[in-house]
């Protein structure tokens, strides 16, 4: 299948950071975790294939198209939500509304309807009176009612409540129902992506550190605890991330079927999740030693 | 780009709201201007909608909104210009109204200023002054073409000193103006003014263009 979105070798270089030769690809119909510590590129990442700055180097398809030359015709099916709202807060909901559904060919407003009502957001209210959550709902309706084959969302769910980011997720979910649209959704909170995300990505340092399945990553990789001596003994190869106290070791390993048969009833093997993943993966096996 | 016009109107309500209010105290500010009491009131009016419509897309960062938006470039910026134009116009006859009412209520004197070819006139400048003005605020963003404003804004008024020095003279292009007759230079005023905000908006749309957001 064609990717919705792919990324190939994208370059973007500023003073002090470079995002550096970034490439992965979403297929239609999957939710793509972008997951990375704060700095890591992924805004600047977001921004790319938004173009609302320039690559360096590097190519963006967007539906098979190129994201600068077919501009208008991608952002037609694109919906985003970003970390901070850009909507005029003299307005209300129903005169913001008003002035972009026109922008949208496929504008749809009994979609719009439909997303106002089971977010519960006022019509008549003016925006400064809305909290982040209500504006951040707001967003989702937005990018949710002219039939977007592609939502792009950067930290949209950072600072909201449990319940916010729980109604959040749930209609991602049944948006995904429909295997017509695909979600990049970068966010720190890897608890939501371990609940929706199909694909996960992980950019650390404006480098891609890994792009797969969740599943497969899941598979891949475990949580393991033993005594010390047990790396000296050829685990090393395997580790990831490590933390080593005086009592022993805990690390993430990859080629998790491998290591359990290495060792044995000798270490305890854990299923990870996202955010352990993640840490280790940053953390590395260098010279960081946790207790004492 | 009706809608981003309108969006401009509506975001600017506490602007066109209160407009009879700025007409007010812009009369008494320039109460001693003379014939040139309607333009000062447009220009002074309508430059600050530009510099309001600035703060407001600063404030909630609407460069970002509008780029991710299907949206031509030349649309965003086209839209300042006709929104610009569209609410002096508006504002050109309501301070015609305002000055003659307060000069046949005797409140102020302003019988040769309270004409709508003044206020019109008021429409040119502040087109003028917003396409000095427009470019660098594309190219730099509100914050950073702030600074730059005071340059426009006293350069201008020097210019218009200069000029209405020039004036008082009866200088020889005056006379050669004089006899073309007053809709010839009107039309070759509003000409010049046209040619003026057009290129001001290419070059807008140009600097617009190398911006990243």
């Amino acid at each position: 299948m064609k990717p919705i979105l792919e990324l190939k070798n994208v370059t973007k270089r500023y003073t002090g950071f470079t995002l550096d030769r970034v490439s992965f690809a979403l297929e239609p119909g999957y939710i793509m975790g972008f997951i990375g510590p704060n700095g890591a590129g992924k805004t600047t990442t977001i921004k790319l294939i938004m173009n609302l700055i320039r690559p360096d180097e590097g190519e963006i398809k967007i539906f098979g198209l190129d994201h600068r030359r077919h501009e208008q015709e991608i952002k037609q099916r694109i919906g985003f939500v970003y970390d901070e709202s850009n909507f005029y807060d003299t307005l209300t909901t129903t005169e913001m509304t008003k002035v972009i559904a026109p922008l949208y060919k496929n504008w749809d407003w009994a979609a719009y309807r439909k997303y106002t009502e089971k977010l519960a957001l006022p019509d008549r209210k003016k925006l400064s009176q809305f909290s982040r959550g209500m504006k951040m709902k707001y967003a989702l309706a937005l990018a949710l009612s002219h039939r977007a084959e592609l939502l792009v969302m950067d930290e949209p769910t950072s600072g909201l409540d449990p319940v916010v980011r729980s109604e959040f997720l749930d209609i991602l979910r049944d948006v995904i129902q429909d295997e017509r649209c695909s979600v990049l959704l970068s966010s720190h909170i890897t608890s939501d992506l371990d609940q929706i995300a199909d694909y996960v990505t992980l950019i650390n340092g404006g480098r891609i550190v890994f792009s797969e399945s969740k599943e497969e990553l899941l598979e891949e990789y475990a949580l393991i605890k033993g005594e010390k001596s047990l790396l000296d003994s050829g685990l090393r190869e395997y580790v990831v991330g490590l933390k080593e106290s005086r009592f022993g070791f805990e690390g993430l390993v990859t080629n998790r079927a491998e290591v359990q048969r290495f060792v044995g009833s000798r270490a305890v093997l854990e299923r990870p999740n996202l955010e352990e993943i993640m840490l280790y993966c940053l953390r590395g096996n260098g010279n960081d030693h946790a207790g004492a | 780009m009706i809608t981003l016009v309108l969006k401009e109107l509506l975001v600017q309500k506490m602007m066109v709201g209160p407009v009879l209010l700025y007409i007010l105290v812009f009369s008494f500010a320039f109460r001693n201007t003379g014939d040139a009491q309607a333009v000062a009131i447009v220009t002074a009016v309508g430059y600050m909608f530009v510099m309001l419509c600035g703060a407001w897309d600063e404030k909630v960062n609407a460069d970002r909104l509008w780029n991710s938006l299907p949206v031509p470039k030349w649309q965003i910026v086209g839209a300042r210009y006709l929104a610009l134009l569209v609410y002096t116009v508006l504002v050109a006859p309501l301070t015609t109204a305002v000055l003659a009412l307060l000069t046949s209520a005797g409140i102020i004197k302003a019988a040769g200023a309270a004409s709508l070819v003044n206020a019109l006139a008021g429409v040119g400048a502040v087109m003028v002054l917003a396409s000095l003005f427009l470019p660098l605020y594309f190219a730099f963003g509100y914050t950073k073409s702030r600074v730059l404003n005071m340059l426009v804004f006293v350069g201008s008024f020097s210019l218009s000193t200069i000029v209405s020095s020039s004036v008082s003279k009866q200088p020889a292009w005056i006379a050669a103006l004089d006899r073309l007759g007053g809709a010839v230079v009107a039309v070759g005023a509003v000409g010049l003014v046209a040619v003026i905000a057009v290129l001001s908006f290419f070059v807008s749309l140009k600097l617009y263009s190398l911006r990243e957001f």
